[in-house]
């Protein structure tokens, strides 16, 4: 028989240990070639080798599927060719565009803005030599201009890449295995073959295990009651063989788990390990999401762990050093001058702090910058001038000598021309923090980062195709970090002994006791995937590839042949609410649940889940109150609100950030810290300046006229914002996207402005305007003024989150303020979400000398439009606020900024608001209030 | 707290230049791995870069030791019958202690050579490990007679046992 099919439940290794036995002839097993869909299986199969043999002996040889390709592959190669990553074939792919002017557009592009496409196009190129197609254009495709351009000459860039592939003594991983299965049949096998761990095929894999079956192979499946599908299809029906069955599932025990979050996750977990397990068959600790590893480990009991998972390193403290310094060099003012508030972020950072005793350097700085006014910027040669002015004393000197090593680091970093050149300045950097981490006994996860980092990650930058290319600074800085952060430190725990924690994927053909299953969520598993913007999923599945559904399908197999394997199962999941995202059970566990209910023959909602009682789980901590102030500090905010004041004006958001959280009102404006926006991605903040300026360019073409929607001016108006917009923020297919998705919002709001009764006048758009508010001066930009009838309204875009909790008048109007302790801000905080329309409609009213009741104030959410029930203005007061606006506000904007001055500390939010106001905050981890 | 037991190439007290010899040494390890049975030195040549693509890059100072190994090959003559030979590479014996990772085996007429590359400076424990690893390979063919080969491809000698 060649194909076994074991029951779930029975071990595939022990029946491997078995069959390989039967082929023993003395100590050397080297005659039998295992291969396995991963290496981790190999410590199990020795075990059980060794308890039957006893030592020494040779196992048998265990190879995965691309080391066995690798190692045949030698036997055709002839001369040997170098195996091309996804980026470097992307460069070459770059070089086939450009020089035949391929794709029209895109031949334009520099390799930076290319890079995307190039990626994609590599990775669709490998999956057909994989399914051993053909790639063909795509005339008259779909999407925008530049992606219909590149898809019609599709076929002929392939043709080329292949060509100068050949040419240049290159090769795919794709293209070998696709080779090799074309050819296998000239190569004389040896040995005795074992295949397992295998259950969706490529059609080259097929072909290439369908030679070993011919050989005489043995194949090992693990089936449940029915054969899966893929099984089924490509095994059975296409290879025309029946497997023999062997055993019948056994019974065992399913428990399902809720958990509001990853901290309760991690204690679901710690209660249901048990203490002093030993043997690496008792339990795994399966982790789908290798992000939550060390919150895991960190609950597991004081024995034996062993870890076999990829670590992302754009998780660990030495990637988020490197992104922040590079982010530094990149907004420096011209040749070696940094932005203070950076460099004061890296002096924070626990890469620094571990190394350079940063934390010290930061709060002597901080402490003596309170209050003071600060450069925006810092250089080497203004940074003894800087540091004098701040008055350090004794520290001086050492301050001084940290922020020149620093400043001389960013200054070379600023110089690097090439990836190689940027990465020597990394592994410098590396070699000193190397020499200055602590050597902490056992295990650490940031060192091996560092040394990973250092002896691989690097090296691979050093070593692809291009990194001797000149670029700018932004394609350079955007394509290291790219290179960098798709790294993952390989864990594989040895020896082989105690609590397994591993992947889904390296579970694949163990059987534990006692299997408990975390971050089961939709999104997780199954993962959730990015639209393919170059080959949609109906053309994958017309052209044989993998679609989501097969995908999918593969997913819940390993996971299924993983729960029903073990005698005991604990399946746990998420579903808390985090800011606007809720979390949901996986699609996996809902069917589970199905399955119970067909059998008991009714519904069991939630009853057959275990809460542990966790929504009253509760830890009692003291809390630091916030940062203390003392009278000097005191003086310092009085002397900032006055200078604002008498300046240009104090702003909304000024008083806003400081009801929100006294910490960051801190951190933003009294040490000039505001970080802003972050810059490497196309998020909200990003795209809400892009729809402001829409906006703004289209209501201008119109103003004082009544409005109407001329629908073609606005789509050419987007489309032409798009076009000028960089590529490194916004790559050209995310563009394409993102048009669409403008265009779907606000030319929903607009049909819907249109359709208002009686004419819309619009009056102004980013109008700025300024006035008092008592003793002090506000400005305001806003966003448009309408007129419509006789009313002015005063209009607020949002793209993201607004205040949805309406401001209540009536009960302001008798609204007492406390005093400056922590209550008294809360009690503001409790009615008043934000000050911004209050103080628009106020300064506006008084600059325009308009009566309040004239004017209107209003949101736009844009963010929302296409759901049921959409309004396209909303109201942030309960009901006419110009009593309240005329006889509350002036009081209420004296009293916030009194309170910033006279509180005793800058209040930490309360444990209950530290969820909302600290997920999305700038600060992040930085802060050390954060929850 | 666990105890977190994982494998890594890189010993924790390990600096940058430490990091770059064990990476060079590793490098050279795959190299010769690649090479099958050694008929001319093309053969070095597409293990190389058979290596690199393993590797995805070449480290520092590799082009000094293939000319290392290129000149043994030519003129080392128990080398040269070493990677003609019949053999296992890389090659995994599960001792009472352990796994044991054998670098190559070559089998000629009724000897069998375990063969340990060093690339870093020579070592009175690497004459102990070797010998561990004779006495493993004589229980596993009692037939034979075992050899040890220590080849330092730095100083460009191989010594054997």
């Amino acid at each position: 028989m060649s194909i076994y099919a074991l029951a779930y439940g029975i071990d595939p290794i022990e029946f491997l240990v078995e069959k390989i036995l039967e082929e023993k002839e003395g100590r050397d097993l080297s005659h039998i070639t295992l291969l396995l869909s991963h290496k981790r299986p190999r410590a199990y199969l020795y075990e059980s080798l060794k308890k039957a043999i006893g030592s020494p002996f040779i196992p048998p040889r265990v190879l995965t599927l691309p080391e066995f390709v690798d190692e045949l592959s030698a036997l055709l190669e002839k001369p040997a060719k170098r195996l091309l990553g996804v980026e470097e074939q992307a460069w070459l792919l770059y070089k086939v565009v450009k020089r035949r002017g391929f794709g029209g557009s895109i031949s334009s592009l520099d390799f930076s803005r290319f890079l995307p496409w190039g990626r994609l196009m590599a990775l669709f190129f490998e999956e057909v030599e994989l399914e051993m197609g053909d790639v063909s254009s795509f005339p008259y495709a779909e999407g925008g201009e530049l992606l219909r351009q590149l898809l019609e000459d599709l076929g002929e860039i392939h043709r080329d890449f292949r060509l100068l592939l050949e040419e240049r003594g290159f090769v795919t991983r794709g293209i070998r295995q696709r080779l090799l299965a074309e050819r296998i049949g000239e190569i004389e096998l040896e040995g005795r073959f074992f295949v397992a761990g295998f259950y969706a095929l490529t059609a080259s894999e097929s072909r290439i295990l369908k030679r070993i079956h011919d050989f005489g192979g043995v194949f090992v499946w693990e089936v449940g009651e029915e054969v899966p599908r893929l099984y089924r299809e490509r095994w059975m029906e296409e290879w025309g063989v029946e497997p023999e069955f062997v055993g019948a599932p056994k019974e065992q025990k399913v428990s399902i788990h809720a958990a509001q979050d990853v901290h309760q996750e991690a204690e679901v977990l710690r209660r249901l390990v048990p203490s002093g397990v030993e043997d690496p068959r008792e339990l795994a600790v399966v982790v789908p999401n290798p992000s939550n590893l060390i919150p895991f480990i960190y609950s597991l009991p004081d024995t034996y762990v062993n870890i076999t998972a990829g670590y992302p390193l754009k998780k660990t403290a030495v990637y988020t050093f490197i992104e922040l310094s590079l982010k530094t060099v990149e907004e420096a003012s011209g040749k070696g001058a940094y932005p203070l508030k950076r460099v004061l972020e890296l002096l924070m950072h626990p890469v620094s702090r571990l190394s350079f005793s940063g934390e010290e350097v930061f709060g002597r700085l901080a402490q003596a910058m309170g209050g003071k006014l600060i450069p925006s910027y810092v250089s080497l040669g203004e940074l003894d001038g800087f540091l004098k002015r701040l008055s350090l004393g004794g520290f001086h000197g050492a301050a001084y000598a940290y922020l020149r090593k620093l400043l001389g680091f960013l200054g070379r970093l600023e110089e690097s021309r090439s990836l190689l050149e940027l990465a020597d300045v990394f592994e410098g950097f590396l070699d000193g923090l190397l020499e200055r981490m602590p050597r902490e006994e056992g295990f650490s996860l940031q060192r091996e980062a560092v040394l990973r980092l250092r002896g691989e990650a690097l090296k691979r930058v050093k070593g692809l195709l291009f990194s001797r290319e000149e670029m700018d600074r932004s394609s350079l800085f955007s394509i290291f970090l790219h290179t960098v952060k798709n790294y993952r430190i390989p864990f594989e725990g040895e020896p082989l002994k105690g609590i397994q924690v591993m992947g889904l994927l390296e579970a694949r053909l163990l059987t534990f006791k006692k299997a408990i299953v975390l971050d089961v969520n939709e999104g997780v598993l199954p993962s959730h995937e990015d639209v393919n913007p170059l080959v949609p999923d109906h053309l994958r599945k017309a052209m044989g590839l993998s679609d989501r559904e097969r995908r999918e399908e593969i997913i819940r197999y390993y996971f299924e042949r993983l729960v029903r394997s073990s005698e005991e199962v604990h399946i746990v999941y998420q579903d808390g609410v985090s800011g606007d995202d809720k979390k949901v059970r996986s699609r996996f566990v809902e069917r589970i649940i199905w399955e119970w209910e067909k059998k008991e023959g009714r519904l069991l909602g939630d009853r057959c889940v275990d809460r542990f009682g966790f929504t009253s789980f509760k830890v009692d901590m003291p809390r630091k109150k916030g940062i203390e102030k003392d009278e000097d500090l005191k003086k310092a905010v009085r002397r900032l609100i006055d200078r604002k004041s008498s300046g240009e004006g104090l702003s909304f958001s000024f008083l806003d950030t400081y009801i929100t959280c006294p910490v960051r009102f801190y951190y933003s404006y009294v040490l000039g810290l505001d970080v802003g926006e972050l810059k490497d991605r196309p998020d909200g903040g990003e795209v809400g300046k892009l729809v402001h300026a829409i906006l703004e360019k289209f209501f201008r073409d119109s103003l004082g006229k009544p409005f109407r929607f001329e629908q073609e001016r606005f789509k050419e108006l987007v489309k032409r914002e798009l076009d000028g917009l960089g590529d490194v923020l916004f790559p050209s297919w995310r563009r394409e996207v993102l048009e669409k998705v403008i265009l779907f919002r606000l030319e929903h709001y607009l049909n819907a402005l249109s359709k208002v009764a009686g004419d819309i006048v619009v009056l102004s758009v980013e109008e700025d305007v300024s006035g008092l508010i008592g003793d002090y001066r506000f400005y305001c930009r806003i966003d448009r003024v309408d007129r419509r009838g006789d009313r002015i309204y005063i209009l607020d875009y949002k793209t993201g989150s607004y205040p949805e909790k309406k401001i209540r008048v009536e009960e302001l109007m008798g609204f007492e303020l406390e005093g400056y302790g922590e209550e008294g801000l809360e009690a503001i905080r409790d009615r008043i979400s934000s000050l911004q329309l209050p103080i628009y409609q106020y300064v506006y009213a008084k600059s325009r000398r308009l009566p309040l009741s004239k004017i209107v104030s209003v949101y736009v959410p844009l963010g929302d439009a296409g759901t049921e029930g959409w309004e396209p203005e909303v109201f942030p007061f309960s009901s006419d606020p110009s009593e309240f606006l005329d006889a509350k506000l002036s009081g209420i904007v004296r009293f916030v900024l009194n309170h910033m001055v006279e509180a005793d500390y800058f209040y930490a939010p309360s444990e209950k608001e530290r969820a909302r106001v600290c997920r999305l905050c700038e600060f992040g981890e930085l802060c050390s209030f954060r929850f | 707290m666990p105890k977190v037991a994982v494998s890594s190439k890189f010993p924790a007290d390990a600096d940058g230049s430490r990091v770059d010899e064990i990476v060079l040494g590793d490098f050279f390890h795959k190299v010769l791995f690649y090479i099958d049975r050694y008929t001319s030195p093309s053969d070095l040549e597409d293990a190389f870069i058979r290596a690199e693509s393993a590797f995805g890059f070449v480290p520092q100072g590799a082009e000094r030791v293939m000319e290392r190994l290129k000149n043994m090959l030519e003129r080392g003559e128990l080398l040269r019958k070493i990677m003609e030979g019949r053999s296992l590479r890389e090659v995994e014996v599960v001792t009472k202690s352990g796994l044991r990772r054998i670098d190559r085996l070559t089998f000629i007429n009724d000897k069998v050579y375990v063969v340990d590359y060093k690339f870093g400076r020579r070592k009175r424990e690497d004459k102990e490990q070797l010998e561990e690893y004779m006495e493993a390979i004589k229980a596993v063919y009692p037939e034979r007679k075992v050899r040890g080969v220590l080849v330092y491809v730095l100083e460009g000698e191989v010594e054997e046992l």
